[in-house]
């Protein structure tokens, strides 16, 4: 018998909330996955002395990725549906020093929250979101959702989905904040070098996460079993380079365009008001 | 960092698996199967069946949604199963 | 200003735009912020936001944009964020006249959100008092750790009087209680004994306080069993009623010896006011009790203006929602008061009316006060 060493905790366990583990998401939940990712790139750039994680503020909506705000060691907060980028701007203006965090899913954030993103992309307001997607919604029993595919079913579309769905990252692409990309949960060492050249970047940085719901999205289409369901999300995943809007794709039948889309360095929102108004203090706090 | 010339621990935290299989089903060198204890929520964890065929790619660390996993560099290969009173060892 | 206000978030309409105008230009040049969001329901989540961050957060709104702020609101009471919102009522309900003046939010500004919680609401009735009751809120706000609501009306929005402004320190401004114990052992709602209310940990201090949304435990962990909801929402209640006494205002006016009492806030009292006084001036026994704290009541002296009044009437420019209130507050000090009858004289009118006005409403009703 031997007793269980502090070295024995799994690495990535300073930035979780041990005591609330096992979290309550499903075996095979691409969630999880996305949220190592995020949580091994803080830690590479929190050894490299690049970030410090007392000020990530870590906002969630409602919905199984809203959950993950209960087991992360940051600064938290679980918003109402669809609020969670509003609070981050919040955040933000009261203390331009501290990071927002905004990790949600795809309900909350491209339903009710679409026009609290759009805004907040189109001043290139100074935050980090990441939307995992796993076209529905999972927490509620697997309604329709705005990324839900065409003819597929959900509760709410019984006969099927008679909806073109929409394809956030393509529509962050046309309004051009500072980065837009869209990752998978089947490439998750991507999802970790993006993550951490995003925390280092100013202004509005958009991540959509590919990720799998065996439970409910794949029991709708009748691939229950996390492997299988991961192995056909890989087959549509294709990393590319895009040269304008339309060779983004969003199709589940054929091909989910992923890479980082846009990347660039325009002055943030923060940088903007902070400067124009004579906010110099405020200015030399703002971080990144 | 996946060197063959290495060695790898491969640590499993057994009350955090939820038996979904998805690191036994992405592991290239099968190296790891379900086991058999069970743990506090009812999922038989995982187990390093073949520590010494680890390369360290840790993909299956990247595709354990739990926390469950990680694996390691070390001085000879070795799969642990951490329960909360006990570590399971496999060695060869 | 004066409260420290550091972020103001806000969303264009009529009649509190003017706020929102003269804040964006002053603010800034005192050290805070001012952001147009895209919509209410934006303004009122940033400032949630912005208050766990560590600054004294405010919006101005009128009915339209107060409802679509219910959500926030209660999501403001439920993860205990002090902040400010002004509500300057105008006609309703839904888009009603903009440019015209209302007093129909009372019930709405405790109850209209959902589910269980308390917060504090003022009615000021001049610009001075719009001033100093601003500072208040924020104190209130602070006190609690809910969020406050200063109710002022679109006639009061566009009054120009005279104010005087207080020097720093002539007024109390309170701030945040803060924690009292290392990181490690701090729990964002464990409330402090004496007044119910926890120490404030803001974002970016290593504390980690989890703002949580859903019912919590004193870690702020999702819990739903029935003792811990329950005991959170009866906090959330009680810890507003046993600061009560540091929260109520009101102001009497020839209440010592009234035979008749009237009720009325903001702009309606000022008018009202001016009726008491010609019928002091004509030999009838006339008082007005003006509430200054909607929620909580200040029902002590309320009962103290009644006791010898036969008659109590509201004067309201809506259905009779004091006069709603007003019916418990009776009942529950029926042995104090002498019996009085009490008359809903409402005018849900969108413009103030004179003291001839109402004096002329309570003719037309036929009403025997005096």
């Amino acid at each position: 018998m031997v007793m269980l060493e502090q070295r024995e905790s799994h690495p990535l366990d300073a930035y979780l909330r041990t005591d609330r583990l096992p979290h309550i998401w499903c075996p095979g939940c691409g969630i999880g996955i996305a949220l190592q990712q995020f949580l091994w790139a803080v830690k590479e750039l929190h050894e490299e002395g690049k970030i410090d994680p007392n000020k990530i503020v870590f906002v969630t909506g409602i919905g199984c990725t809203g959950r993950a705000s209960g087991f992360v060691k940051f600064d938290s907060a679980h918003t109402p549906h669809g609020r969670a980028i509003p609070f981050a701007v919040g955040v933000k203006l009261a203390n331009p020093s501290l990071t927002p965090v905004v990790f949600s899913g795809d309900g909350d954030i491209a339903s009710i929250g679409g026009n609290h993103a759009i805004h907040a992309a189109r001043r290139n307001f100074d935050m980090l979101v990441i939307m995992v997607n796993n076209m529905t919604y999972g927490l509620t029993g697997g309604q329709l959702a705005p990324t839900t595919p065409y003819s597929v079913y959900s509760t709410t579309t019984p006969m099927g989905n008679p909806e073109r769905p929409i394809d956030m990252t393509r529509v962050m692409y046309s309004i051009g904040p500072n980065l837009v990309a869209r990752m998978s949960i089947t490439h998750p060492n991507i999802i970790r070098e993006t993550v951490k050249k995003a925390l280092l970047m100013k202004g509005f940085r958009w991540i959509e996460v590919l990720s799998t719901c065996p439970e409910i999205f794949g029991r709708h289409i009748n691939m229950r079993d996390p492997y299988e369901l991961y192995s056909r999300l890989k087959k549509v995943v294709k990393f590319k380079k895009v040269a304008n809007a339309d060779e983004i794709k969003y199709d589940w039948d054929n091909e989910i365009t992923c890479g980082v889309f846009l990347e660039r360095n325009n002055p943030s929102y923060m940088e903007s008001y902070l400067s124009m108004y004579g906010l110099k203090s405020k200015l030399e706090a703002l971080s990144p | 960092m996946a060197s063959p010339a290495r060695a790898y621990e491969i640590v499993v935290i057994g009350d955090r698996c939820k038996e979904c299989a998805m690191c036994i089903n992405v592991c290239p060198k099968d190296v790891l199967a379900r086991g058999e204890r069970m743990n506090r929520k009812g999922y038989r964890a995982t187990v390093p069946v073949k520590p010494e065929a680890c390369v360290g790619c840790r993909v299956c660390e990247w595709a354990c949604p739990d926390f469950a996993l990680f694996v390691r560099p070390s001085e000879e290969p070795v799969g642990r199963v951490i329960w909360s009173n006990e570590v399971e060892v496999v060695r060869r | 200003m004066a409260a420290g206000l550091g972020v103001y978030v806000g969303y264009p309409i009529t009649p509190s735009s003017d706020m929102f105008e003269y804040l964006s230009e002053e603010l800034p040049k005192r050290g805070g912020v001012v952001f147009q969001a895209e919509d209410e329901i934006a303004s009122i989540n940033a400032l949630v936001g912005a208050s766990l961050a560590g600054a004294k957060a405010m919006t101005a709104t009128s009915g339209p944009g107060f409802s679509l702020m219910m959500e926030g609101i209660g999501f403001a009471a439920m993860v205990e964020a002090p902040l400010l919102v002004v509500d300057v009522m105008r006609a309703g309900p839904s888009t009603g006249i903009a440019t015209q003046v209302g007093q129909g939010d009372i019930f709405q500004a405790r109850w209209g959100s959902h589910g269980v919680y308390n917060l504090v609401a003022y009615a000021p009735a001049s610009a001075q008092e719009a001033y100093e009751y601003a500072v208040r809120s924020f104190n209130a706000a602070y006190m609690v750790r809910t969020p406050v609501i200063l109710m002022t009306d679109g006639a009061l929005a566009h009054t120009r009087e005279r104010v005087v402004l207080r020097d720093p320190g002539e007024l109390e401004v309170v701030g945040r209680k803060r924690p009292n114990v290392p990181p490690d052992q701090y729990r964002p709602y464990r409330p402090d004994p004496e007044d119910l209310v926890p120490p404030m940990a803001f974002y970016g201090e290593g504390y980690h306080p989890i703002a949580e949304s859903l019912t919590h435990d004193e870690r702020g962990y999702y819990k739903t069993d029935d003792e811990i909801h329950r005991a959170l929402v009866e906090r959330l209640v009680r810890k507003v009623e046993v600061n009560k006494r540091r929260l109520v205002a009101s102001r009497s006016y020839y209440t010592e010896d009234a035979e008749v009492l009237f009720v009325a806030i903001g702009s309606v009292a000022r008018n009202l006011l001016a009726l008491v006084r010609e019928l002091r001036a004509s030999g009838v026994r006339a008082g007005l009790f003006r509430p200054i704290s909607l929620w909580p009541f200040d029902d002590e002296s309320f009962v103290a203006a009644a006791a010898r009044a036969r008659s109590i009437v509201t004067v309201e420019l809506n259905q009779g929602q004091i006069y709603a209130m007003l019916k418990g507050v009776l009942w529950d000090n029926r042995d104090k008061v002498a019996n009085p009858t009490l008359y809903n004289l409402e005018m849900p009118y969108p413009s103030l009316p004179s003291p001839d006005d109402i004096m002329e409403e309570i003719r037309s009703r036929g009403w025997r006060l005096w």
